[in-house]
């Protein structure tokens, strides 16, 4: 027992496709629903925890974003600084499909942290935006008639004033 | 379906959120999927000026402009309240308030957020000064009784022309009030014990026009459990206006600070100190009347803080032990007449 306390425990999480990936307990800590399911096992977890609505590219960037996060915490300094150019890199480099394919894992998972930044991403790009132009981005099909959508910028008219046309 | 409104609804309502509300309304013509979304969204912040810019109002406009608000917060509350759903959150910042058309429909909407279970409730209602005096005689709104009385509000948030007349009973209330109406704010509150219980936060100041007689005290103000400052004065010269404002509203049992930046305000908190102390030679309004200030009667002022330091650490030893930039360690007074 003692002899292992100085190198830290490692956990191991199967995705849907049956990729094994080892994660150190500190990180596991901030999955949730991984911790959940450590917390409710009476003996130490030893063989893989499954994880069926997880696919091996979602956990692989999930644990990227929490490792990353994890070594900026260590050093106060620049904390800030790099997680922020962190951060805004992984918004850019998803696709519209693969920030809907994490928000859902991370919401599976329950990672906070990441949920609210990855929900932020969304929220970002909506503001200020027309109704066409967040359609298109997030490929929305229209399912009202003209007249229906017509009566509700109506009610809405308000909501409508100086909005960017882009 | 497509990328986005397959996601689960607490997720775009947490979009929703992060969104200011004509952001969020227009996300209701997206798609019906959408509409629905945002007509169960529970939390509503309504500020007028999204609406209407004040510089559009005029006297002859102004009630087609406030009647098209009224009637879109009304639709969405009963919303709400048709599915059954509780109004989580009611933000409420309106300019251009004319109480007369307006204060029932306020009540309305306090009763039925209040109803529902609301959690959160800020109300903000303005009245420029240009308008005062033709429209409303009475320039305060009166917050309803249920308002005080509801168990589940766990944060309250008044500004500008509200007040209290009834009891507060003995609930303890954080008020996050704004400095300059703090005053009457407290005044206004009957009976004055009930004040024993009560938090107040200080959140920012707006110190631009003090109160006529503002500093001429000539009691001891209300009681109050504690005085949370969560905001300093920029320069030195506020710091006295500042306190002298603060301890002649209202006298604390307790002061503690939560600023989020220590840099500048340990010097505040030290004037305090020094201030509570007597050690600092003030512009006090005693100096020139019979009446002395009641904090010059303090028997006993307790520095307190939530770091580790040796208890026998004298004042300045633990302001430099306080982070400058750590919100979560904070330092305060606890004060004995």
């Amino acid at each position: 027992m003692s002899g292992i306390s100085d190198t830290e425990r490692m956990i191991t999480l199967k995705t849907v496709e049956g990729t094994l990936f080892d994660v150190k307990s500190s990180i596991a800590k901030d999955i949730k629903t991984v911790q959940a399911f450590i917390d409710d096992s009476d003996d130490d977890v030893t063989s893989p925890i499954p994880l069926p609505n997880v696919f091996t590219r979602e956990l692989s960037r999930i644990l990227d974003y929490l490792n990353n996060h994890h070594r900026f915490r260590s050093d106060i300094e620049k904390a800030d600084e790099e997680m922020a150019r962190y951060d805004a890199e992984f918004a850019k480099s998803m696709s519209h499909e693969e920030l809907k394919a994490l928000i859902l894992a991370a919401n599976y998972l329950n990672v906070k942290d990441l949920l609210e930044f990855l929900n932020q991403t969304v929220a970002d790009v909506i503001q200020n935006k027309s109704v066409e132009f967040v359609r298109n981005f997030f490929g929305i099909e229209n399912d009202y008639t003209p007249e229906e959508e017509e009566k509700l910028r109506n009610e809405n008219e308000w909501a409508f004033n100086g909005v960017e046309q882009d | 379906m497509d990328q986005i409104s397959g996601l689960p609804e607490a997720i775009r309502h947490d979009i929703l959120a992060r969104l200011p509300d004509r952001d969020s309304a227009r996300t209701s013509v997206l798609s019906k999927a959408w509409r629905e979304t945002w007509s169960t969204f529970p939390i509503l912040s309504i500020c007028s000026d999204e609406h209407f810019k004040s510089e559009d109002v005029t006297v002859d406009n102004y009630h087609s402009k406030i009647d098209k608000v009224i009637d879109y917060v009304g639709r969405r509350l009963l919303r709400l309240r048709d599915l059954g759903l509780p109004i989580k959150e009611f933000k409420l910042i309106m300019d251009y308030v004319d109480h007369k058309c307006m204060a029932h429909h306020v009540d309305l909407w306090m009763k039925m957020a209040i109803e529902s279970g609301g959690e959160v409730l800020h109300l903000q209602l303005r009245l420029p000064g240009r308008y005062g005096g033709r429209h409303s005689p009475d320039r305060f709104y009166d917050l309803p009784l249920s308002v005080i009385e509801s168990k589940s509000l766990t944060k309250l948030v008044l500004m500008d022309q509200i007040r209290v007349n009834q009891a507060f009973l003995t609930h303890s209330v954080k008020l996050y009030s704004d400095l300059c109406s703090l005053r009457k704010f407290v005044q206004n509150i009957k009976p004055q014990k009930i004040w024993a219980s009560v938090s107040l936060f200080i959140c920012l100041s707006i110190l631009t026009e003090p109160e006529q007689g503002a500093f001429q005290v000539s009691s001891i103000p209300p009681t109050i459990k504690r005085l949370e400052l969560q905001f300093s004065p920029d320069y030195e010269a506020f710091y006295f206006p500042f306190m002298n404002y603060l301890l002649s509203s209202c006298c604390p049992n307790s002061i503690s600070f939560s600023f989020r930046s220590y840099v500048h305000g340990k010097a505040f908190i030290q004037f305090l100190y020094e201030t509570l102390m007597g050690r600092k030679e003030g512009k006090c309004h005693c100096s020139s009347s019979n009446t002395k200030c009641w904090w010059h009667a303090l028997k006993i002022v307790k520095v307190i803080c939530t770091f580790k330091i040796d208890e026998n650490a004298d004042f300045k030893t633990m302001l430099d032990a306080l982070p400058t930039c750590c919100a979560d360690e904070n330092i305060g007074f606890i004060l004995e007449l």
